[in-house]
């Protein structure tokens, strides 16, 4: 290619004559976060519609196949993935000698979560069920406070064969809420709630977050371009549903208790995949609890202060719940209701235990897998010696075992 | 090294295959190192077009939504700054479509600044007299530079996006470059 006919600084000229402003970072933080939420609750596996093979979706079916429960950015290209430690966590629901207890105004509501009461508590009048082209879709949920405005929909669909499955590209828009007067409310996070507790609700429910409405405003209209979960082109689009809001009766909320922080440091064991005897600041927490009619929900959440492990990087998985007689507890999965802030170093984790009758205290036992971040390249050099045999596209097809110990410099120097 | 602000600097994203999977399996880590990888330079780009912060911003945000709804039946090619950016062109177009206005608006203060201030771009410093150039250069023109210099794509990705050979964005991107020069030259005799 023959050299530009222009001095290589006026390439800088013209960047500087087409820059434009930074955007504020408030406002790349609150996107950010809304599209963490939003992808969340969207693109889970568990979200997406019938697994059988689809022609216009074939990289999916293979993805789920494959997936992973937890893997974290291959930008870094030298992480290490280490199961640093497990840990206990002490729970006793019947002594609150052994954590100190702080009642506050929280309040759990099956299918939206923990929410804080106060007196202009509003909740849904009463569901509201739309039925277009064989879709039923209810709200079944809506919880109105001083922070937020909370809706929560379902829908039912027939079974659609996969050949059915065509997809419409946007515009995709995002569910709102329109108040009387005009305003409107756009959507700020959404995510997936369990449908344990709704008989009536299919297999995806779903909960958005709004800004909150004025406490005199009893109606909203809640607009949806596009049911979540499912391709467009499989459900009619453009829902409108009027919805009317009632004070809360206060029998359908569960109190929430809140803990001071007693924190539990983590402490490190040797597990099979590593010899590093470090926790890297790592701190377990028990944040609040509810007792549900069968059993009780647990909100809780772990922090790191070692920026070896970067946002994300580490992640708590409950393993096991015993009683105060060694036995074994069932628990299931529940929705966290929280994502770290960016560049946060924490983690969310919340449980359900489906049960009343045990021992207390529970011990909880935690598995925490870390992603750390090498600050070196660990390097190596070896001899491979002639090599003599070649298959038929010329490649070698020797093999070596090098068994060699690779020095990560940043790792060891945290040994001590 | 952390992720933290990865949004803000302008190092080229590294986005393997990996990490494009989880984030179609909504995996936070995989949506924050593409949301980190990509913010700045989209809402830079639409700022460049839009010329507000507002419209920008909106823009962004449609953007990033529908990055969410159309990730699933994206196909990881190692193209991925080519379909993000198709997504946000197609935004900034349905943009345009819907607000006429804004586009007479852009055209006028074209006009203005042409048949107005045409001495005042003369004498002028470079840079201002060069912002009011590439103003006179056409849609495709503006678009390459902004890709190129405002939103610091390759040629490579570039030729990906719109679907062309990298030697001819290359050349293409030149020669607008040259002609810009030239203008510029001129004005100085």
């Amino acid at each position: 290619m023959s050299k530009p006919n222009y001095p290589p600084e006026f390439e800088t000229q013209v960047r500087q004559a087409m820059e434009v402003p930074e955007p504020k970072s408030e406002t790349l933080d609150a996107l950010r976060e809304q599209f963490i939420a939003r992808g969340i609750s969207s693109l889970k596996a568990d979200l997406q519609p019938d697994p059988a093979p689809n022609p216009f979706r074939p990289e999916k079916e293979s993805n789920k196949m494959n997936r992973k429960p937890f893997r974290f950015s291959p930008r870094l290209a030298w992480g290490v993935a280490l199961l640093i430690l497990a840990s206990l966590l002490v729970i006793a629901f019947s002594s609150p000698n052994v954590v100190t207890a702080l009642r506050r105004l929280l309040g759990y509501v099956p299918g939206v979560g923990v929410v804080e009461q106060s007196p202009s508590l509003r909740m849904l009048a009463e569901p509201v069920t739309v039925t277009r082209e064989s879709v039923t879709l209810t709200i079944d949920q809506a919880v109105l406070t001083n922070e937020k405005t909370v809706v929560v929909y379902s829908y039912v669909t027939p079974l659609y064969d996969s050949d059915d499955g065509f997809f419409m590209d946007g515009p995709f828009g995002s569910p709102a809420l329109v108040l009387p007067d005009g305003t409107r409310l756009e959507i700020k996070t959404g995510r997936q709630v369990s449908t344990m507790d709704c008989s009536e609700c299919g297999d995806i429910r779903y909960a958005m977050e709004f800004a909150p409405i004025p406490a005199d405003v009893n109606e909203a209209t809640l607009e949806i371009p596009s049911l979540v979960g499912i391709y467009n082109g499989l459900t009619p689009l453009d829902w409108v549903i009027d919805l009317k809001f009632a004070p809360a009766d206060p029998s359908t909320i569960i109190p929430v208790i809140e803990y001071q922080p007693t924190a539990t440091p983590v402490s490190a064991t040797s597990g099979p995949t590593t010899q590093i005897p470090e926790n890297y600041g790592a701190t377990l927490v028990l944040d609040k609890s509810a007792t549900l009619p069968d059993g009780y929900i647990l909100y809780g959440n772990i922090t790191w202060t070692d920026p070896i492990i970067p946002p994300y990087g580490l992640n708590a998985t409950l393993a096991g719940i015993k009683d105060a007689n060694g036995n074994d507890i069932p628990f299931e999965y529940a929705d966290e209701e929280a994502y770290p802030k960016q560049g946060e170093l924490r983690g969310y984790w919340a449980y359900k235990i489906p049960q009343m009758n045990f021992s207390a205290p529970l011990t909880l036992s935690f598995a925490v897998n870390a992603w750390v971040t090498l600050m070196d390249s660990p390097s190596f050099t070896f001899d491979p010696g002639r090599i003599r045999n070649w298959d038929r596209n010329g490649r070698s097809i020797r093999m070596w075992w090098l068994l060699m110990k690779l020095s990560m410099s940043s790792l060891r120097n945290r040994q001590g | 090294m952390s992720n933290q602000n990865m949004g803000r600097k302008d190092a080229p994203p590294n986005l393997g295959d990996a990490l494009i999977q989880d984030a179609q399996h909504g995996e936070p880590a995989a949506l924050a190192a593409i949301y980190d990888a990509y913010a700045l330079r989209i809402h830079r780009y639409f700022y460049s077009r839009v010329e507000n912060s507002a419209d920008a911003e909106d823009l962004a945000a449609q953007t990033f939504l529908s990055v969410i709804e159309a990730l699933p039946r994206y196909q990881h090619r190692g193209q991925f700054t080519a379909w993000i950016f198709q997504v946000a062109r197609s935004k900034a177009m349905d943009f345009f479509r819907r607000n006429h206005s804004t586009v007479q608006h852009d055209a006028e203060v074209m006009g203005d600044a042409f048949d107005d201030t045409l001495e005042q771009v003369i004498q002028g410093q470079d840079v201002e007299r060069l912002r009011h150039l590439i103003r006179f250069l056409d849609d495709d023109e503006r678009e390459l530079l902004r890709l190129r210099f405002v939103v610091e794509l390759s040629y490579v990705e570039i030729a990906e996006l719109l679907g062309r050979k990298e030697d001819a964005v290359r050349k293409s991107v030149n020669r607008t470059l040259e002609r810009l020069h030239l203008l510029m030259e001129a004005k100085h005799v």
